[in-house]
């Protein structure tokens, strides 16, 4: 229920820049995704705003409080983290209790309080084991419990599904989705992992080496990256990147890709003529199938298939440039290393600029459907 | 008679570590000539202690390993002829071409054929320019490739690869994949691969052994495993997001029913060996979603939508108390009603312990 707001945030660590001037305001009652990759500074910002690092200078307000000197047990946030952080010495039931016995709760109120959360995470099974003797999901179910015991304003989620195999992902990805529909409190929720943060999210803030570069609805700033390299953030697979120039033919104006496709970009003001750009689209905008007309066809010869079950990548190559389709497992798998094309709608292209490799026109896309 | 090369079979083989837990327990599996082979589950499920036991790091507790019927429980690991390319690649503090030489040291080659041989493989992976370059201060993918080439050198036809893409550099794991691609495809030796990551699993395995707690869930390729699980563990296991495993009954002797939804039995002597009772699998990607009123389609209430940000979202529905989980095209937003219909060609059944009934 709270809004968080970070006014010119200095930190350094050992000499070491990680935020110059981090200006941030959260939302209340929000899901808010904190997507960026390693190093990015999300641990940090997390213990920032849990108060268990100080910053060197700036303020740090909870709803319109400021808690910047405030110690972390005065904050009312809740961490769970990566790597679990249990006490290994104590029980699950003592771990989940632990938050408990500080607000001195009476015995019969925890036991009761502790039943609860982990009926509702799935672990009363392990209540009386010690942290050592459970899996790494059972670990951050308790870290996840423990939190919920605390109640807080705040819930911060430090890549909480990194270390876990990826079916124990996959459930406990969707036990957090039911349970932040539920807390009503204001959660933040960091990860490297775009679908993650498109699954769980209803906002973004993609960060990256300590600045924080995009924010708004998760899907709108995945259609619309900042730059090149926020679209490689936002997607599993990369994305596929060309490099092209523009130029007048026969009085049109086009987006010429070597001699394997070329775009009418006669509309476009934003891109002049004798300039060269950067040309990106992701995997899961490509096609096997031409749909309409304006969909550009690109040449292709298949290199090998990723097989991931339930859906394919066709990894390709396009002259010089690398190629990956993300197609549905039920295609046929033959087929797929025969393909000589791929489609993709004109409005599905993002340019970038050569220079500052930063999308152009985010607002405006390609296409006349679109315009 | 022509000889099978790098065949390995593996007879009741159990171990243990500690004495109490079994690592493996009675498992069979027998890997044939100049196949390529995917050892995969998740981390504790036994796939590395079997690699270990294959190259003989580790003597199995009870059980007997074969290379080419040679029985190999008791050879050490420097006899076995097997080369290993592990996870961080390892190279020797030499140059390029003095590693992917070591091998042949006390093979009693010729220099000039050692040389030959050296420069054949490099040209194959692509180092020919980089053989003089001292192979410690390569990048990760130039160390596996190397690792690789090693592998390659000798004289040997299986090759055990564990995890070996887990330490490239992301944008060169590209071109690693493509070269063992390459390889399992050209040189026809016998390769085993050992990863947690079903999807490295499902691209090079042309059989894939699925593995959890000890045991071989199954062992097939991979239209047997994603089609036709052996156990639902499997179902869920491969694809993603994983099958969905419903109750069902058979009410009438022709009719399964499944919360209010009703199939025809595909044949009657399935009926048999189900009982009244059992479970039906079916992939979310195998039911299919109508945001309209469709014939032949039943309605459901949308409980929760999982965006994978790539025009594609896992949807939570539920009908009465089923519940089910659906790969929908595209992005659903504000629809709390849709229709849903499982195609009956994918379904598998299951019985109440949880083991393919066909």
């Amino acid at each position: 229920m709270t809004r968080i707001v970070l006014k010119n945030i200095v930190k350094n660590i050992r000499g070491k820049n990680i935020f110059n001037d981090l200006n941030l305001e959260i939302e209340s009652r929000e899901v808010t995704v904190f997507l960026g990759p390693v190093g990015a500074g999300k641990t940090t910002l997390f213990k920032i705003i849990a108060g268990t690092e100080s910053v060197d200078s700036g303020k740090i307000y909870f709803d319109d409080v400021e808690v910047t000197k405030l110690p972390p047990q005065k904050r009312d946030v809740a961490m769970v983290f990566q790597n679990f952080a249990l006490y290994p010495h104590l029980s699950i039931f003592e771990n989940i209790a632990s938050p408990l016995r500080v607000k001195k709760y009476h015995e019969n109120e925890i036991k009761k309080r502790v039943n609860e959360i982990a009926e509702l995470l799935n672990i009363k099974h392990i209540l009386d084991k010690k942290p050592h003797e459970c899996s790494g999901g059972e670990s951050q179910r308790a870290s996840i419990a423990r939190a919920l015991a605390k109640n807080p304003k705040i819930y911060l989620f430090d890549e909480p599904l990194t270390n876990l195999d990826y079916k124990v992902r996959e459930v406990l990805r969707f036990e957090l989705k039911k349970l932040f529909k539920e807390v009503g409190a204001t959660v933040l929720y960091s990860t490297s992992n775009p679908e993650e943060a498109a699954a769980l999210g209803s906002r973004l803030a993609y960060i990256r080496n300590g600045q924080v570069l995009q924010t708004g609805a998760v899907l709108d700033c995945f259609r619309k990256p900042f730059d090149i390299d926020a679209a490689s953030h936002y997607s599993l697979f990369g994305i596929n990147l060309f490099e092209g120039y523009c130029k007048i033919i026969d009085s049109r104006k086009f987006l010429v890709i070597d001699d394997l496709f070329e775009v009418d970009v006669s509309d476009h003001k934003f891109l002049e003529s004798g300039n060269e750009y950067f040309i990106g689209i992701y995997p899961h905008d490509l096609k096997l199938r031409k749909s309409s007309n304006e969909d550009i066809q690109i040449p292709i010869s298949v290199d090998f298939l990723e097989n991931m079950g339930s859906e394919l990548i066709v990894v390709a190559r396009s002259g010089n440039f690398i190629v990956r389709l993300l197609v549905s497992g039920l295609e046929n798998l033959s087929e797929l290393m025969n393909l000589t094309s791929a489609y993709v709608p004109l409005s599905r292209l993002l340019i970038f600029s050569k220079e500052n490799r930063k999308l152009l026109k985010g607002d405006m896309p390609l296409g006349r459907n679109t315009n | 008679m022509i000889c099978p090369l790098g065949e390995i079979r593996i007879e009741n083989v159990s171990h243990t570590y500690d004495g109490r837990a079994w690592a493996l327990l009675d498992v069979n599996i027998n890997f044939e000539s100049r196949k390529t082979y995917a050892l995969v589950g998740p981390s504790g499920c036994g796939k590395t202690t079997l690699l270990k036991i294959i190259c003989g790091l580790i003597k199995p507790t009870k059980g007997k390993i074969y290379m080419d019927e040679v029985d190999i429980t008791n050879t050490p690991p420097e006899k076995r002829n097997i080369a290993i390319v592990f996870q961080f690649p390892v190279v020797y503090k030499m140059s390029v071409l003095e590693n992917l030489m070591f091998p042949l040291i006390n093979t009693g080659l010729s220099k000039s054929e050692k040389i030959r041989r050296t420069k054949e493989i490099a040209s194959q992976l692509k180092i020919e320019d980089i053989l003089n370059f001292p192979a410690q201060k390569l990048s990760p993918a130039d160390k596996q490739k190397v690792a690789i080439g090693r592998a390659l050198v000798r004289d040997t036809d299986l090759i055990l690869l564990d995890e070996p893409l887990s330490a490239i550099e992301p944008d060169r794991k590209y071109e690693i994949k493509k070269l063992l691609l390459n390889i399992s495809k050209n040189l026809k030796k016998t390769m085993i691969f050992v990863t947690h990551d079903q999807t490295e699993a499902l691209t090079f395995g042309e059989k894939i052994a699925i593995m959890s707690a000890g045991k071989i869930l199954q062992f097939g390729t991979f239209e047997e495993i994603y089609y036709k699980p052996t156990c639902e563990m499997v179902g869920f296991f491969i694809g993603y997001p994983g099958m969905n495993i419903l109750k069902a009954v058979l009410e009438e002797p022709d009719t399964i029913t499944v919360g209010s939804l009703k199939f025809k039995l595909p044949s009657k002597d399935i009926a048999q060996k189900l009982g009244i009772h059992f479970k039906i699998g079916i992939r979310p990607e195998h039911i299919d979603v109508s945001t309209l009123p469709k014939e032949g389609y039943v309605p459901f209430k949308v409980l929760y939508t999982e965006n994978l940000g790539r025009n594609k979202s896992v949807i939570h529905l539920r009908n009465d108390d089923l519940n089910i989980k659906a790969l929908y095209e595209g992005e659903i937003r504000g629809i709390s009603e849709v229709w849903a219909k499982l195609d009956s060609r994918f379904i598998c059944f299951f019985d109440l312990n949880g083991n393919r009934v066909d």
